[in-house]
């Protein structure tokens, strides 16, 4: 994503115009980011203006020489979903712990098959279905490439937290996916 | 696992999200109204920030103004001591028309002297300056007019003395003027003549009764050249010729003016000066003196101190705090101290975002559900400040300016439990406050400040500072930057022992 930094200075200035353009080129990477975090469009859009407003006001803060823009604003972006997230209070999700054994779901899934067949919004969907702090948790673990710890100083739990979740949202996942490929199972 | 993640991730690294999301209008609508409003509230910011500098301004100017019209009354105290001081004066002024005026025979002196003490002054010892032909006004303000005034053949009109005594025995200002072209040469006796001459004077007889000698000069040989005129005088008015005999004079004088008994108190007679004692409103006097005593400032003043703060949001949009303490000042001139003292202050809001809320839920089913709910927040932080500073006062109002070194003390939160369950109705809540840990936010605080106090009374200051905290808040645990720059102001009160 090619920006130009006569565009970036306008619309730090608050030119309306160039912030419309900066919108419209930021709009597919920003949206990318929310679709993985939030549960529908109407909320990956609130998000991500959300998270335009933040890079609005952070324009001076970019430095384009050791960063690429693309990079900062999913950067921006990932932090201003959790940031709501933890805002929106939606921390109140129910846990089952159930009793019931942990399939394993590793040795009757043909990943090959599994690439070719799904694509990025059959995988997306599947997120969407995730429990709201298990989603977070997958996303910046196995998505933006967040650790255990970082995740747990982010949204404010233990690591063995984190941990749980990690492997709840790929259990979950596994699962989903086997069903994608086999209807039958 | 790993299988699950690495489809995950190649998947979304591959993907082209500009062909996925169309972008519509409506989007930029509401990101347009989002824009807009936080235009508005930086916009509100930068007016309050105006508003409250104009208040402080505000503030500072009415501190001048009002220091100043104290210092003024101040002034007006000192001009009424003066004024009282300058009714001795008066009196004494009143003293010497007595004098001059029993010196009938000072209408051959050349002097003038004029106005309150030295009137006073001048009247006392006009004898003794006035040898020879020439005029002789004494003037003391504030007073009535009494007037003698002696014609060419060196009489005294009778009309003249009662002026002059009445304004003498009143403590009016009495105007004695003489004119004479040398009666001393046209007098019958040029010789010598004590003051017995002067008293044969029908002013001079007003004084009569006393016998204090009442000429300002001890000098007899000054008293005799001054007596040179009013041998004049005397030569063809009522007393008759001067008797050498000063005593006899004075007897010739209290007989003259026995049946009036207008001076009681005025004294008569050469060698000394006594004033007499002067009524002075005691009460009125020893307030005044009260009010203008000089303020004794010690070097040391303590006092203590309790403001609420007002300042930049924090990121959960919290503004106030307040904080409390002593403070203690060091007087270096009359005008500049060093102002130091411990305070703690509170801050609310959760200024790091990492710990700024956290909750988790656990939902049990046996038997129907229960289900627990916590919810920490944090609340704000506590510091010990030491502020140092240099203190400039001008009469009630003072500037402050320096540093304020703090120490992040602890954090407070608060826990929220909730309680719900199968058999039990609504939700049950319990919250209690809880200090959480500060390793988020940087132990030491360092902070500038500047401000003023304007004392309300000698005790009780208003202040208004201004504080400036830079540098972030904490160390940076995320990819959001902790806040920066802190600014908030204090207003409150100062008591000082």
């Amino acid at each position: 994503m090619n920006v130009d930094p006569q565009l970036l200075q306008a619309a730090r200035q608050g030119d309306r115009k160039a912030q419309y353009a900066l919108y419209r080129v930021c709009f597919p990477v920003l949206m990318a980011v929310c679709m993985r975090y939030r549960r529908d469009e109407q909320e990956a859009v609130a998000a991500l203006n959300s998270g335009f407003l933040k890079i609005i006001q952070n324009l001076d803060r970019y430095r384009r020489d050791e960063v690429p823009f693309e990079a900062w604003i999913r950067r921006i972006m990932i932090n201003t979903a959790i940031d709501e997230f933890r805002r929106e209070k939606k921390w109140r999700e129910l846990t089952v712990f159930s009793e019931a054994v942990e399939r394993e779901y590793d040795e009757i899934i043909d990943w090959n098959e599994a690439e070719q067949r799904l694509n990025v919004q059959h995988l997306e969907s599947l997120l969407q279905r995730l429990p709201p702090v298990t989603q977070q948790v997958f996303n910046l673990f196995a998505l933006d490439g967040f650790s255990h710890r970082e995740i747990s100083d982010m949204l404010g739990m233990s690591e063995g937290t984190s941990k749980w979740h990690v492997n709840h949202a790929r259990q979950k996942l596994q699962m989903w996916i086997k069903t994608e490929l086999n209807p039958a199972i | 696992m790993e299988n699950l993640d690495e489809l995950m991730r190649k998947k979304f690294d591959s993907d082209d999200p500009a062909g996925r999301f169309e972008f519509r209008e409506e989007f930029w609508e509401q990101a347009q109204v989002l824009i807009e409003a936080d235009e508005a509230r930086r916009r509100k910011r930068r007016r309050w920030l105006i508003w409250w500098f104009f208040f402080g301004l505000c503030i500072a100017i009415g501190g001048w103004w009002g220091s100043g019209s104290w210092n003024s009354n101040r002034g007006s105290l000192g001009d009424e001591k003066s004024r009282l001081d300058g009714s001795s004066g008066n009196l004494g002024s009143n003293n010497g028309t007595g004098s001059p005026g029993g010196n009938g025979s000072n209408e051959a002196a050349g002097n003038k002297v004029t106005s309150g003490a030295e009137a006073g002054r001048g009247a006392a010892f006009g004898t003794k300056d006035g040898a020879g032909a020439g005029a002789q006004e004494l003037n003391a303000n504030n007073h009535g007019t009494g007037r003698l005034q002696d014609s060419k053949n060196s009489t005294i009109k009778n009309e003249g003395v009662p002026g002059n005594v009445q304004g003498a025995a009143a403590s009016q200002s009495a105007r004695i003027q003489k004119k004479t072209t040398g009666p001393g040469r046209k007098g019958q006796n040029n010789t010598p003549v004590n003051v017995a001459g002067l008293q044969s004077g029908s002013v001079a007889a007003g004084a009569a009764d006393d016998k204090q000698p009442r000429n300002a000069s001890n000098n007899p040989s000054e008293i005799n050249k001054t007596g040179a005129g009013v041998n004049q005088t005397d030569g063809n008015t009522t007393t008759g010729p001067a008797r050498p005999d000063s005593m006899a004079a004075d007897l010739a004088a209290r007989n003259e003016w026995k049946g009036l008994a207008l001076f009681p108190a005025l004294p008569v007679g050469p060698g000394y000066l006594e004033l007499p004692k002067r009524t002075v409103d005691t009460q009125t006097v020893e307030a005044f003196v009260r009010l203008i005593k000089p303020l004794r400032e010690s070097k040391f003043r303590f006092g203590l101190s309790a403001t609420g703060s007002f300042g930049q949001a924090s990121p959960d949009g919290k503004r106030l705090g307040f904080s409390g303490g002593a403070v203690v000042r060091y007087n270096l001139t009359q005008t500049w101290s060093i102002a130091s003292g411990v305070q703690w202050r509170y801050l609310s809001g959760a200024w790091a975002r990492d710990t700024a809320e956290t909750g988790s839920e656990q939902l049990k089913y046996s038997f129907g559900y229960k289900l627990d709910t916590w919810n920490l927040e944090t609340q704000g932080m506590h510091l010990i400040e030491v502020p140092v500073g240099l203190r400039w006062k001008q009469g009630a109002f003072a500037l402050e300016g320096g540093f304020s070194p703090g120490f992040l003390v602890a954090v407070q939160g608060q826990l929220t439990k909730g309680h719900m369950e199968s058999l039990q109705e609504g939700l049950t809540t319990e919250t209690s406050k809880v200090w959480l840990e500060k390793n988020v936010y940087h132990a030491f605080a360092p902070s500038f400040f500047l401000g003023g106090e304007w004392m309300a009374t000698r005790r009780i200051g208003l202040t208004l500072r201004g504080t400036l905290r830079p540098g972030k808040v904490g160390p940076k645990l995320s990819d959001t930057p902790p806040p920066a720059n802190l600014f908030w102001l204090d207003a409150g009160l100062r008591w000082y022992f």
